[in-house]
């Protein structure tokens, strides 16, 4: 629709006619800054919805304390944790185990759980 | 003895030796087969798309076998319907009948809905900048479409016509049904050639990106360490899908056979109801219709028709496509970098051509080179998922111009 409205290079060429390189240029031209265009807009819609998203997930997290502070110190842990838990390895070190693994399985590092990363009695000796 | 020498000789002239003597293009042909054979089996080059095209090429070239024979003339599959209901149309090559699917890209389709169930947009919807490093990334593109036309300027025996060439610079997108799509469309003549070349260098990506990486970048810009991405929420992931698509489909309706099942499959992904559908599409129907199509692609390969200087052409454009996509992804990538300060590492616009995940990996090990405390694969998966909505849009805009 967008490029018909251009109306300059719809429907000239027939089948097997010619192309001067002035014109390709041209149209390579505005083929390029059209993907450019659309997928900037694009960018522009996620950085959107996504401030969005995020000033209401804060403004939530801001409410949430005051609402239930007994409820939350309740269920909440003794300590928190944020990830696997270790043992005999450094967080470095399992980063780079993280890694590997996503990477060898070519699943993201997101889509993977790990629930603990535990030195063997073997490798210890 | 006359007897003997008349059955001898018919069971000569009937034999695929004979046939093979008649027409080497076959033989050379069955050799390629059985290099990217071992291409696919021992150096594990995509072997879940090379397997299945390299047996294609080999049953299309067995002579006497007739796998692709088409008894409709060149009608199976057209627009024809008088033609074809008349024909015996069942009594082509089993292949040949497969090759519908191809055709009618209902198969680079129904691959489509399988990437989308596989895709996360996650990191893309994290770091939007992604987006400008996917549309970069399409550079190739446009570069291989100028050259294709040029080349006629330079040698009246080597040119293209502007369908054509649209066809075959789609390879430069680094996605192989985008790329079937659009030459199942604009030059159905070449799909052979455009198909196994666009495969045939995504399965080359580790070899083709690294030096263009490296000539592009600096030390200092290939150590940058990207920081944590934001977290993105189930319903942003849900609206996604949905959003791009009416907005994609306003502007370049051509495109929503493709899109539309890109983004189908990923709504059965994310929507968090449709989880046997989802499974269905990323690995069962995946599954399927990567076989088909595979084989289908393959067998397109016959020798008298793809031994020819075109298909040489081809190759050669292919690569240029490949390579100015990478560089267009990384020189963007090296403006951001200057931009954002030394935020963003240039190395992910490289991950811009669609190739899923193979660009996106390669990135990664590319940066682990340089930093090994690096890890960059999440953050070259924003811009490896844009170049999937990149090329898909870059498609449409090509057919709407030739079409």
């Amino acid at each position: 629709m967008l490029i018909q409205t251009l109306g300059v290079y719809t429907n000239i060429y027939g089948t097997g006619d010619t192309m001067p390189i002035s014109r390709s240029l041209i149209i390579s031209l505005v083929g390029f800054l059209i993907v450019f265009a659309v997928l900037g807009v694009i960018a522009l819609y996620i950085k959107g919805v996504g401030s969005i998203f995020d000033a209401k997930a804060k403004h939530s997290k801001e409410k949430a304390p005051k609402q239930a502070p007994a409820a939350e110190a309740a269920v909440q842990p003794a300590a928190p944790v944020s990830g696997p838990v270790l043992e005999g390895v450094s967080e470095k070190e399992a980063a780079v185990i993280m890694a590997l693994v996503s990477h060898e399985s070519g699943i993201p590092l997101e889509r993977l759980q790990f629930n603990s990363i535990k030195l063997t009695e073997e490798i210890k000796k | 003895m006359d007897l003997i020498i008349q059955v001898l000789r018919g069971l000569w002239n009937d034999s695929g030796l004979a046939g093979l003597l008649d027409s080497p293009q076959n033989g050379i042909m069955i050799l390629v087969s059985f290099v990217f054979l071992y291409l696919a089996i021992k150096k594990k080059f995509e072997p879940l798309l090379l397997v299945p095209i390299a047996f294609g090429i080999l049953l299309a070239n067995l002579p006497g076998a007739e796998i692709m024979k088409d008894v409709t003339g060149g009608l199976l599959g057209s627009y024809n319907e008088e033609a074809v209901v008349g024909a015996k149309w069942f009594e082509s090559g089993i292949l040949r009948i497969l090759y519908v699917g191809v055709k009618s890209s209902i198969f680079p389709c129904l691959i489509f809905m399988g990437v989308g169930a596989m895709t996360d947009f996650g990191p893309m919807l994290a770091n939007p900048v992604s987006l400008i490093l996917g549309a970069a990334a399409q550079l190739g593109i446009y570069i291989a479409f100028i050259v294709a036309l040029a080349l006629g300027k330079i040698n009246e025996g080597w040119a293209f016509t502007p369908e054509q060439a649209a066809a075959i610079a789609i390879i430069g997108g680094a996605d192989g049904p985008t790329a079937i799509f659009l030459a199942s469309k604009l030059a159905p003549e070449l799909l052979a050639p455009i198909a196994l070349a666009a495969y045939s260098y995504m399965a080359l990506i580790p070899i083709i990106q690294p030096p263009i990486m490296k000539l592009l970048t600096t030390k200092k810009e290939r150590e940058v360490k990207m920081t944590q991405l934001r977290q993105v929420s189930k319903t942003e992931k849900i609206i996604f899908p949905i959003a791009v698509l009416v907005f994609i489909a306003l502007l370049l309706p051509s495109v929503v056979p493709l899109l539309g099942m890109l983004m189908l499959g990923n709504l059965f992904k994310e929507c968090g109801v449709t989880d046997r559908l989802s499974d269905t599409a990323q690995n069962a129907l995946m599954n399927i219709v990567t076989i088909m199509l595979g084989v289908c692609v393959g067998a397109t390969a016959n020798g008298q028709d793809f031994l020819k200087i075109q298909t040489i052409e081809i190759v050669a454009l292919g690569l240029i496509a490949f390579a100015f996509s990478t560089a267009g992804g990384v020189l963007i990538g090296k403006i951001l970098y200057r931009i954002t300060g030394g935020k963003i590492n240039p190395l992910i616009g490289a991950a811009g051509v669609s190739a899923v995940p193979m660009a996106a990996r390669v990135a990664q090990v590319e940066g682990r080179k340089y930093n090994p405390t690096n890890f960059l694969l999440m953050h070259a998966m924003g811009p490896n998922v844009a170049g999937v909505i990149g090329s898909a849009v870059a498609a449409g805009f090509l057919l709407v111009m030739f079409r």
